[in-house]
């Protein structure tokens, strides 16, 4: 049901505690104006809303779901109001829980002061999976050991906030925020300016700072900063990416780097670059397969020690997750005492750590209205609602909790208090949760206003995650006064940052970006020319030579796709071509190339030009499910529409990307593709002993059917033909062209470790240009017409001389060591 | 007593190993009864980047990189250890009954009960189960003192299981040991520990090194030593009481301590990652430990 303008005027009130309207005039014509839109109007906010962060391609990984499950950042466009003197609370208790938890870090990997006075059961720490002890003596430099700090934050219905968990290690949702108000203010414009809402942009800009405060002392001068991702597959590797970009961070995984000498560097194509802060986004166990988990692959052997040696700055600190346990806020209010002599003002929920015999009895008693969690959290594991337990499960759990009662915290559940909500179409009462940020350096913590807030997707939940399915809010802290303007983030990063250097693997990426691009190219160009006889004579008559050539070329063109076999029943083609376009497990296959294309650009997104992007999440593949009944015609039109995008996108990286070295690798991937398909083509339509040479069906492959009709008349055809094809650099399809750029591209590239190498790679190209140049056409083209044997002789050496070179670009430039793996363990013997 | 301990480690790869990272527990620790008076890791091929640290549980930990590419690598601990009987008179004042100490645990109110519970919790490799609590009760009856019982559960893990290296490998969990009788000193160690935590008392993991007898009449062969790992049981107000359930004795002057932890996987003689490689390497491990003649500040 539609809320009444009445009441959705109370609960804006409601939630953010703002004394009554006459005293805030501010917020009354807020909800005025949003009343006044109405739910039609809100509607089509909300759909600009989806239009907005689809362009950008704003989304959120989904454990659990098959490959390429990526869920479209969803956004409920009414923002969540706080008002100032409630914020101001709020921020209050946020920075004095942040100053807590950034002691009690100090003294658990310090002296423990806090379990020898009693302050926190021993069990409680020394039991909990994130108390590392290889991470005993590490710290930063900075005063604050939590640069970086998140607590999720809901509020009940008498209007308490409490505290529902502490986000020490990488907290995850500030891009998201920025996202939120960004596409919020976009669509509400004017209730954006009337709300003058506290600005983003200081608290990223103290962020950074933070970061550089963290820095080695050694360093501090020139830090050079990285932010660790576990890859494209992390459920917020949108967020890192775009956060890599904003604060001039390179962006790497763990195979980026290496530990030398004790400090840490990154492969980057120059050679090996240090690397002085590293803002982790893998957490702490993840982070060393030396002396954390052995099996991890996301992190860095070495790791710990050179962070141990205070070498690298690790953000947070390892080992900061012993903070993220649910039982902690039981003994908050004692520590704040201890600490700060203060009382805590922001209470964790209720929490009983069933460790203690007091604690689980209680438990055990008033399972219904509790929550049980894990001491540690598992990303498996959702915590378990004692409410929605059928008598049958909490006698079970009651079993549980006593025969592991160390594992397990029961916390009090908590009824969300709603706030207005654009759901379904329509303006209801949502429960929202609040995950408010902080960072600190050598000041005092700051809290990014207002932070990011989730809506429950129905009414009557008490579970909000993204994972299930909850959508992003955005929360604007109301000013009591204008705010003056504030400068944006400058663009470029300040020098000093690694960001010009070229990680390898980004290398590798962008080269393979560019490869996947022109095959997919080619291949649609070719089933292009292929549709055209098809399409004019249905049912055409398998039998036509030109068509059975251009099927065979297809065929070779992509890798012996079964879309392409020429032995199947003729009938079958235009089904068969579609698969080309649908069928992903074939490689070679223009829809495995097109997901090769994805997964190569996404692995670089911040690297791309925002068009490119935009580009991209916009690119009509996979196609939708072929209508079998007309399929010529949705063979031409989906695979028209493939290639437009394409070349579109091709155009945006050539027109809006940085000519550094990451292009040149792009377009050195895209012109040795190019070549070598062009060989692929002619051998193919050239070079058949078993048909006559296609010269038509090559020329419109290249794109040279006109500059042929205009020159065609002043010798021989084919010469011709084979001169726009192969020797004219004129033609940006041709075989000079190609051998050219690639001559130029290499150039550009930065030299090797290994100048022998360099010089292979070099006189490949050579080789290569020089066979064309001194290329006299007569050879093939004699007194009986082409000679397809000779033609084909030379076109084979050229692929040879492609392939060779692209494998050489591979070991001088992306060769990384075998991914690291353990040694085996001897055990001991007794004698 | 004065022992030279020669420990050399050689791993051989089936493809070269661009770099390998590597952290070593073999230098022994210092402590009362036990002094480390020479010791030094050799590494071949020469390591890049070396470092020795004081570890959580006060262990030496070596860390050391290799950068260039190899194929074989060797690593030689040579340490001279100096042992004096001052252990043996941590033992007087054992008298406290098991289920006291239980209670002094739980409540750790000084700084050595405080370091010590924490080897009461389950630990990577062994965890305090139920299967394990029963077989320990037969030891453990109401009121019994510590120390007895814990030679008693010694005893009887000694009759009760076999010694055989074919049977189990550094990761096999205490639960499968007790299943099938049998295992080495590592998992006779992991298994006393487990059924001491079950019963909520502090035990802990030792590595280190038991020296040989040859049998009468027949010099003792080269490398013939091996390295060998018991278990301390935390006896509140005494201290930490050494407990060998493989030879069914308690250490003395003929055990040198390397490392203590939880569990072996805080203190491997040697631990690495390594780049490359191949599938497989094997390992070939050799120690000796020597007597040397007492110098002449021994006591």
């Amino acid at each position: 049901m539609p809320t009444p303008p009445s009441e959705l005027a109370a609960s804006l009130a409601e939630w953010s505690g703002l004394p009554d309207d006459t005293r805030h005039p501010q917020r009354a014509r807020l909800t005025q104006a949003l009343e006044a839109l109405g739910p039609q109007a809100l509607g089509n906010r909300a759909q600009e809303a989806r239009r907005l962060l689809h362009e950008t391609g704003t989304s959120y990984n989904v454990y659990g779901m098959a490959d390429g499950a990526r869920r479209p950042w969803t956004l409920d466009v009414v923002p969540l109001l706080i008002g100032s003197d409630d914020w101001a609370a709020i921020e209050a208790g946020l920075a004095q829980r942040a100053e807590l938890l950034n002691l009690l870090l100090t003294d658990l990997y310090g002296p423990r002061e806090t379990l020898r006075r009693g302050l926190l059961p021993p069990a409680l720490v020394f039991g909990h999976g994130g108390f590392l002890r290889p991470c005993q003596d590490i710290r930063l430099p900075s005063a604050h050991q939590l640069p970086l700090y998140a607590a999720d934050l809901v509020r009940d219905c008498n209007g308490r906030t409490w505290v529902l968990a502490d986000r020490t290690q990488s907290p995850s949702g500030i891009g998201y925020a920025l996202e939120n108000r960004r596409v919020t203010a976009r669509v509400l414009p004017s209730l954006y300016r009337d709300a003058a809402a506290h600005r983003q942009e200081p608290f990223l800009r103290a962020l950074r700072g933070n970061l550089l405060a963290a820095a080695p002392p050694a360093a501090r001068h020139e830090p050079s900063m990285a932010l660790l991702t576990p890859g494209p597959h992390n459920e917020t590797y949108y967020e890192q990416a775009q956060l890599a970009g904003l604060l001039g961070l390179q962006l790497v995984e763990g195979s980026d780097l290496v530990m030398r000498g004790g400090r840490l560097h990154l492969r980057a194509l120059e050679g090996l670059t240090p690397v002085d802060v590293l803002w982790r986004r893998v957490d702490d166990a993840w982070c060393d397969p030396l002396e954390l988990r052995p099996d991890s692959f996301l992190g860095v052997p070495g790791l710990v020690e050179a962070a141990r040696r205070r070498q690298v700055s690790v953000v947070n600190p390892l080992g900061s997750g012993v903070l993220e346990n649910p039982a902690l806020g039981a003994y908050l209010p004692a520590l704040a005492r201890y600490f700060l002599g203060e009382e805590l003002r922001l209470p964790s929920v209720d929490s009983y750590w069933c460790g203690d015999p007091q604690h689980l009895s209680y438990v055990l008693e008033h399972l219904p209205q509790l929550v049980i969690k894990r001491l540690q959290r598992r990303i498996d594991e959702r915590s378990v609602f004692g409410a929605n337990l059928s008598r049958r499960e909490r006698d079970m759990w009651r079993d549980r909790l006593r025969a592991q009662p160390a594992q397990f915290v029961a916390q009090t559940a908590i009824m969300p208090r709603p706030a207005p909500s654009f759901v379904d179409q329509q303006l209801q009462q949502r429960p929202v949760l609040l995950r408010a940020f902080l960072t600190a350096g050598n000041d005092a913590y700051r809290v990014l206003p207002g932070g990011f807030a989730r809506t429950a997707p129905q009414a009557d939940t008490l579970f909000i995650s993204n994972q299930a399915g909850a959508m992003g809010k955005d929360v604007w802290v109301l000013a009591s006064e204008p705010e003056p303007e504030t400068m944006q983030l400058p663009a470029t990063p300040p020098a000093g940052m690694a960001h010009g250097e070229l990680p390898r693997r980004a290398a590798e990426n962008l080269f393979w970006a560019g490869r996947y691009l022109e095959r997919a190219i080619a291949a649609l160009r070719l089933l292009r020319l292929t549709l055209d006889p098809l399409a004019d004579s249905m049912p055409a008559p398998w039998t036509t030579q030109r068509l059975q050539a251009l099927v065979q070329t297809l065929g070779r063109l992509t890798a012996n796709h079964p879309g392409a076999a020429t032995q199947a029943a003729p009938e079958t083609l235009p089904h068969r071509f579609l698969d080309l376009l649908t069928d992903a497990q074939h490689p070679g296959g223009v829809a495995f190339n097109l997901q090769a294309l994805g997964q190569a650009t996404e692995a670089v997104r911040e690297r791309l030009p925002e068009d490119a992007l935009h580009l991209l999440t916009d690119a009509p593949w996979p196609p939708t499910p072929a209508d079998p009944s007309e399929p010529v015609e949705r063979l031409a039109v989906t695979s028209q529409r493939q290639l437009q995008a394409l070349l579109a996108l091709a155009g945006a990286l050539h027109d809006a990307l940085e000519h550094d070295t990451g292009w040149h690798f792009l377009e050195l991937g895209r012109c040795i593709e190019r070549g070598q398909n062009l060989g692929v083509v002619l051998r193919s339509l050239l070079c058949d002993a078993a048909s006559p040479p296609r010269l038509d069906a090559a020329l419109a492959f290249c794109d040279a059917m006109p500059a042929f009709r205009r020159h065609r008349q002043q010798r021989p055809e084919t010469t011709v033909a084979l001169e726009l094809l192969l020797l004219d650099q004129r033609q940006p399809r041709s075989l000079a062209a190609q051998l050219r750029a690639i001559e130029t591209h290499l150039a550009a590239l930065p030299h090797g470790s290994d100048g022998v190498r360099l010089d292979t790679a070099g006189r490949l190209a050579l080789e290569a240009t020089s066979r064309l140049r001194l290329l006299d056409l007569t050879t093939f083209t004699g007194d009986q017409g082409l000679d397809a044997a000779a033609l084909d002789q030379f076109l084979a050496r050229g692929e040879y001389l492609l392939r060779a070179l692209s494998d050489t670009v591979a070991s001088i430039h992306f060769q990384t060591p075998a991914a690291p793996h353990p040694l085996l363990h001897v055990p001991a013997d007794p004698p | 007593m004065n022992y030279r301990i020669v420990h050399t480690t050689r791993y051989r790869y089936e493809a070269p190993v661009a770099i390998s990272h590597n952290e070593a527990h073999l230098l022994p620790r210092s402590f009362a009864g036990q002094t480390l008076t020479g010791g030094r890791l050799d590494i071949q091929p020469p390591c890049s980047d070396y470092r020795d640290r004081q570890d959580y549980f006060g262990n030496t930990a070596s860390y050391f990189a290799i950068l260039q590419p190899h194929q074989d690598v060797t690593i030689t601990a040579t340490c001279d250890v100096r042992l004096t009987a001052q252990r043996r008179q941590l033992w007087l004042g054992g008298d406290m009954d098991w289920q006291q100490a239980r209670q002094r645990l739980a409540a750790p109110n000084d700084a050595e009960l405080l370091d010590a519970m924490q080897f009461c919790l389950d630990s990577p490799l062994v965890r305090a189960e139920a299967a394990l609590h029963e077989y320990a009760a037969g030891s453990f009856a109401p009121g019994r003192p510590l120390t007895d019982a814990v030679a008693d559960l010694m005893t009887r893990i000694h009759a009760d299981f076999a010694y055989d290296p074919a049977a189990t490998d550094v990761t096999t969990p205490p639960l499968e040991v007790l299943r099938r009788r049998r295992g080495v000193c590592q998992d006779f160690a992991h298994l006393a520990i487990g059924c001491l935590r079950s019963l909520g008392l502090a035990a802990r993991y030792v590595s280190g090194y038991l020296e040989t007898v040859p049998p009468p009449g027949q010099a003792k062969l080269a490398g013939a030593d091996a390295s060998h790992a018991w278990l301390q049981v935390y006896l509140p107000d005494v201290g930490w009481q050494d407990w060998d359930p493989t030879n069914n004795l308690q250490p003395s002057d003929r055990h040198v301590v390397t490392a203590w932890g939880r569990d072996y996987s805080d203190v491997p003689p040697l631990k690495g990652i390594i780049y490359g490689g191949g599938d497989n390497h094997t390992i070939d491990v050799q120690v000796d430990v020597t007597p040397l003649p007492d110098t002449p500040n021994a006591s």
